[in-house]
């Protein structure tokens, strides 16, 4: 059986990009280790019959604006999103809050309560870099990464740019110090900054964590994460793809060095006449599925250093038979119907501490949590009147002195340190609130989804080395690999992990590009 | 490939709007943005023109060419820069109050900065053709845009572009 192009992993940039292959009138043949599609796009009843729970994507910030919601009309596939009124709220272990706000003057006036001077400089903020924003990172995510060089002689053409430039070697820290004076105003920004693992006190976030800053966003997937998995496969098999589940991929088949099929688990073969294309992270494809025999030294060196060393999350899936309420409420009453809270300290040291902590295998013991309950804002999630809630600290994958195994003695005590951390918070979620509880330790997260290496969310850090032009490798972030015909779609390339289709996307782009079909999009 | 349409009547004879339209320096006086111009020769000039982004200004260097005119009524010229070409295309028509005035721009960006050429574009043209309008009108007093700067769709500019060739052709 042969195949134009066969795509390894349904998560869902590889359906993404299976999508637009498909509507390009190509064969296209998407193949699912698992049972179900989606990958990080998981939604289970974890706890009780009724209960969805998100198992990893809690929210999707750039689907419903991003080229791929449109492109593959992902509305008409059932996939619809959900828009919470207020953002976040950062509670401080004071009970003072912060909520996000999507409007810089809301925004502004919140933070304003902290510090005159600091809403000033968000205000100035969102005027002075507010557009550019805008203009260039939702563009950069959704084509492939500028080189350095690129970027740089455009950026360093002005005394703007130039800043831009310092601010981009800066850490995140260096950053709210510059701009801000409040400890509160940092510590919330802080908390946004940092959201996909990058440490607080690493060099070269600098200013795309403006980004984190000046843009908010909380848009959830109505039914569950796993929904938009569905949509796109219904737009893949609406335009003649085929999407099998339950069928592993054991060997990437090359004929010299070009990618010519695959073979599964039980040893039937399938071709590909144009490509192979894999959403599976580095590591499994290359070095397991194409062989490091196979593939320039330089380039397996690359692979093998392929890193996912950052903090993972411990995380609860909980069912509640009623909603937090936080005692940060009754001064602050839209904390509570917020999308998510988040308790991350009452200092900037707070978090280096945690993170330098979790960097030593000691999950931490203060609160680096996020709460989020979809079911404020998507009924549908839960039996009436119920509720799901996922609650996610920072935390390493593997324990000193145990390593990852070290957790199954842990986690029952960890998990009930959480709750009384959360209930000094929220003194309301007593035991009877909670329903159902399931445990979801750094070692779970990797077992649900083995993309996700060493509990990593992401697919690989997102560090510096491993960002734009440098992820996977650089020199490969266009999507080709060194074999012939063999291209990758996942998190693993830019730009990086998350539920944005960004990859699948691109990668979709520069494919239809090699093999001179039609982009029919754009 | 974001495209841009607008129409303004200006109050002044095609040949003297012409003579404007024809001369670099004088039409970059009301092109926003320009800081710097060198006339190459009577059809290409070299313009440093910055946009800016926020703060963040985007500074490019154009080499702008005329392909094709036909004195007083119509031009085509082409605008490139290192991540973007520009074609424009203005056709003059003489009215009872003065000479009405119709220009196309299609902006298409190019190598790896495409994408946020053509965003860009997208979010400052109908700006910066109102300013260029507005230029127009002080310059040549009353002026009126007979229809808002709006985006068109691509069916719309094969039907007019098919207009344009329809008539330099005679056909």
């Amino acid at each position: 059986m042969t195949y134009d192009f066969i795509v390894v992993g349904a998560g869902h940039n590889g359906l993404a990009c299976a999508a637009y292959l498909a509507k390009t009138g190509a064969k296209v043949l998407v193949l699912e280790r698992s049972a179900r599609v989606g990958g990080g796009c998981h939604t289970a009843e974890a706890t009780l019959p009724g209960f969805k729970h998100n198992i990893c994507s809690v929210v999707h910030t750039h689907i419903p604006t991003s080229p791929v919601y449109r492109d593959l009309e992902l509305e008409r596939h059932g996939v619809s999103y959900v828009y919470p009124e207020h953002l976040r709220g950062t509670i401080f272990p004071d009970h003072r809050s912060i909520v996000m706000y999507r409007e810089p003057d809301k925004m502004a006036a919140e933070l304003g309560k902290f510090s005159t001077r600091d809403a000033r400089t968000f205000r100035q903020l969102v005027e002075d870099y507010g557009e550019f924003i805008e203009s260039t990172y939702l563009p950069l995510m959704y084509s492939p990464p500028l080189p350095p060089s690129l970027q740089t002689a455009e950026l360093e053409k002005s005394e703007e740019g130039r800043t831009l430039l310092q601010w981009q070697a800066s850490t995140p820290v260096q950053l709210l110090d510059e701009l801000f004076e409040s400890e509160e105003v940092k510590v919330h920004f802080l908390a946004r900054m940092t959201v996909l693992g990058f440490a607080p006190d690493q060099f070269g976030q600098g200013w795309i964590c403006l980004f984190r800053i000046l843009k908010a966003e909380a848009p959830i997937c109505v039914g569950g994460s796993q929904q938009l998995a569905h949509g796109l496969r219904s737009a893949v098999e609406a335009h003649g793809g085929i999407v099998q589940t339950d069928t592993e991929v054991k060997r990437i088949l090359l004929r010299g060095n070009k990618a010519i099929g695959i073979e599964m688990k039980d040893g039937r073969r399938v071709e590909a006449g144009k490509a192979v294309i894999t959403n599976v992270e580095p590591k499994k494809s290359f070095l397991r599925m194409v062989g490091e025999e196979f593939l320039p030294p330089s380039f397996a060196a690359r692979v093998r250093n392929y890193h996912s060393r950052g903090r993972s999350l411990f995380v609860l899936h909980l069912a509640l038979s009623e909603p937090p309420q936080y005692r940060a409420g009754a001064a602050n009453p839209p904390v509570n119907v917020a999308f998510s809270q988040e308790m991350f300290g009452g200092t900037v040291q707070d978090q280096v501490r945690a993170y330098r902590d979790i960097a030593m295998g000691k999950p931490p013991r203060k609160e680096m949590l996020q709460i989020t309950l979809p079911t404020l804002f998507d009924p549908t999630q839960a039996p009436a009147g119920k509720h799901t809630t996922v609650v996610w600290q920072y935390a390493p994958y593997s324990v000193e002195p145990g390593g990852p195994e070290g957790w199954r003695k842990l986690r029952g005590e960890y998990a009930a340190h959480l709750l009384d951390l959360w209930r000094s918070y929220a003194p309301n979620i007593t035991r009877d609130k909670i329903l159902g509880m399931a445990i979801q330790d750094p070692t779970d997260t990797e077992r649900l989804n083995d993309n996700l290496v060493n509990g990593v969310d992401v697919v690989g850090d997102m560090t510096p080395d491993q960002m734009g032009y440098f992820r996977p490798f650089a020199g490969w972030s266009s999507y080709r690999t060194p074999v012939e015909g063999l291209y990758m779609c996942g998190g693993y390339c830019h730009p990086g992990g998350g539920v944005h289709a960004g990859a699948g996307h691109n990668a979709a782009a520069v494919i239809v590009d090699d093999f001179k079909l039609k982009k029919w999009w754009d | 490939m974001p495209q841009r349409e607008a129409k303004f009547t200006v109050n002044a004879p095609p040949e003297e709007l012409w003579r404007f339209i024809r001369d670099f320096r004088s039409l970059c006086t009301c092109i926003p943005g320009v800081e710097r111009i060198n006339v190459v020769d009577d059809r290409t000039a070299e313009l440093t023109v910055r946009e800016k982004v926020g703060v963040v200004p985007l500074i490019l260097a154009l080499r702008a060419q005329i392909d094709s005119e036909e004195p007083p009524r119509r031009l085509h010229a082409t605008a490139r820069a290192e991540h973007l070409t520009m074609a424009i295309d203005v056709t003059l028509r003489g009215t009872e109050t003065g000479t009405e005035l119709l220009s196309l721009f299609d902006v298409k960006g190019e190598g790896q900065l495409k994408a946020i050429v053509d965003r860009l574009f997208e979010r400052r043209a109908t700006e910066r053709t109102a300013q260029f309008a507005d230029c127009l009108g002080k310059r040549f007093g009353a002026v009126s845009a007979s229809q808002p700067p709006a985006p068109i769709g691509t069916g719309r500019v094969r039907h007019w572009l098919a207009r344009v060739w329809r008539r330099l052709l005679g056909s």
